[in-house]
């Protein structure tokens, strides 16, 4: 029975994280209006790690990054990687340092690039597209959690109260939806949630959720989807 | 084979340990060789349920670390001779239980040639209520018709999930049921429906058991109220019994067991 312990463990593990999405990269417009959101909640906002969003912009190569960073710190904010960046920035970002993240809602060209080989990729890509769902056709029981990292999750039973359904895509429930459903947790605003019955305590899509404290009575007992429109959650027949 | 059933629930004071001897002598008294196993170790009370308090020298940790012969430590109910019970431990820890006694337990008892073993489970998610899920074949579980109960029911559902050596292996089915306890024969008396309580937990309804002073006064008595079948309780258990036992009973059948005068009851009682 000799068991070296270890000093480390490395885990997969899945955090909510905060991003600032750059809607213009002028960044005097950038400062005013981060101060401006900041104020609203200062206490909120202090000291929360965030993920500097640039995919709706155009950056060029000579981009002032330091400054930037310099300005989202001064709001007590902490940048720690940046995502949707072009390939020549990659570069500079890496040699600077900065972790990049690409999240799932990155276009799936970029995806490509990464995947080096062959024609193969493409049955390879194919193959993994249809594993990226997670099918359980079993109930999910009260405190029980089921975690799709990579896609959909498709459940082919009811789900209890108190139980927790979390997706990277979107959630399907061939049965009653009770308890929690978030979908969309790496931030796609496209994911939906559809069931045949809802009763759910609680539904989000890419961080916006809603706690229901009472199912709607024009989608009581109906079969229904909720999507997300101009940042509301939509809760409606199908 | 032994066939291993579970009763277990969420919640304690549901029920489990007069479901479990009802249970229990309801299969002995159908000719089924059959011992009952008291799991909730520190507060034993199936002795006193079967009245059998007086006769307890060995227990069930007694067996499981060596210090008394399986056989030795089974006590021959009075109701029944087809029935047997091993009673918990009063004084020792619950932390006494390990899977490799309850195997061993398991072990002696098929050589005993017992056709069923009864686990009455404790409460929640005690050592015990693990362990006797891992070894379930089916499993009963014991609701009131209170939300607080069916919750509890459905964590323990997801234990089992997570448990049973049987469903970790893929080897086959655990059959899981619902046996309804205290439930109001009077619809406005109950806090959720019979419907509800099925449909909440998704899961077959293995009968319904009325709220009966009967039951009270039976544990107190060390008589297990399945032997009065006139009685609605103790009809209910053996309706329960009979559908263990794979007998087909409708559950339409138990809307008019309910009502009473006319229904299955009487039925039965002209049986």
């Amino acid at each position: 029975m000799t068991e070296t312990k270890r000093t480390v463990d490395i885990k997969g593990n899945m955090y909510t994280l905060m991003s600032i999405l750059l809607h213009d990269n002028n960044i005097e417009k950038i400062t005013a209006d981060l101060a401006e959101r900041v104020q609203q909640a200062p206490a909120f906002f202090k000291n929360t790690p965030v993920i500097v969003d640039f995919s709706p912009v155009e950056i060029s190569a000579g981009y002032d990054f330091n400054q930037l960073f310099k300005v989202i710190r001064q709001q007590q904010l902490l940048p720690v990687a940046v995502r949707g960046i072009g390939d020549e920035l990659r570069e500079k970002m890496q040699s600077a340092g900065v972790p990049i993240v690409e999240l799932a809602s990155t276009s799936n060209a970029d995806e490509k690039d990464e995947v080096t080989g062959d024609s193969a990729t493409d049955n390879n890509e194919e193959v993994r597209s249809h594993n990226s769902a997670r099918i359980v056709d079993r109930p999910v029981r009260s405190g029980q959690q089921c975690v799709a990292r990579h896609g959909d999750l498709i459940l082919l039973s009811q789900i209890s109260q108190s139980a927790e359904l979390i997706a990277n895509g979107n959630i399907h429930v061939y049965g009653t939806l009770r308890g929690r459903a978030l979908c969309g947790v790496h931030g796609d605003t496209s994911a939906r949630i559809f069931c045949s019955a809802l009763e759910a305590d609680l539904v989000s899509v890419a961080g916006h959720y809603k706690v229901l404290e009472e199912v709607p009575a024009e989608v009581k007992n109906r079969p229904v989807q909720i999507s997300l429109q101009d940042d509301q959650l939509l809760i409606e027949p199908l | 084979m032994a066939t291993v059933i579970v009763l277990t629930s969420g919640k304690g004071g549901v029920g489990k340990t007069v479901a479990s001897v009802s249970v229990a002598l309801g299969i002995a008294l159908r000719g089924k060789k059959t011992v009952v196993v008291d799991l909730d170790i520190g507060l034993r009370n199936i002795d006193l349920a079967l009245g059998c308090e007086r006769r307890v020298i060995f227990d069930l940790i007694n067996v499981m670390q060596g210090e008394a012969e399986l056989k030795d430590a089974l006590i021959r109910d009075r109701h029944s001779d087809n029935l047997f019970i091993l009673p918990a431990s009063q004084t020792r820890d619950k932390d006494a239980l390990s899977k490799n006694g309850m195997a061993k337990l398991i072990d002696g008892l098929q050589e005993l040639e017992f056709e069923y073993i009864i686990f009455d489970s404790p409460p929640g998610l005690e050592r015990g209520a693990k362990l006797s899920l891992y070894f379930a074949d089916e499993v009963i579980f014991v609701a009131n018709p209170t939300r607080a109960s069916l919750r509890g029911c459905d964590r323990m559902l997801g234990v089992l999930q997570q448990e049973s050596k049987k469903l970790q292996a893929g080897d086959g089915e655990v059959p899981e049921r619902l046996l309804i306890n205290r439930y109001r024969s009077d619809q406005s008396g109950n806090t959720i429906s019979r419907q509800q309580m099925v449909d909440s937990l998704g899961i077959d309804l293995l009968g319904i058991v009325p709220e009966s002073q009967s039951i009270a006064d039976a544990s107190e008595s060390g008589t297990p109220v399945i032997t009065d079948k006139t009685d609605p309780a103790g009809a209910a258990f053996d309706v329960v019994v009979s559908r263990l036992l794979g007998e087909n009973l409708p559950v339409e059948a138990e809307n008019e067991l309910m009502a009473g005068k006319g229904g299955l009851f009487d039925k039965l009682l002209r049986r």
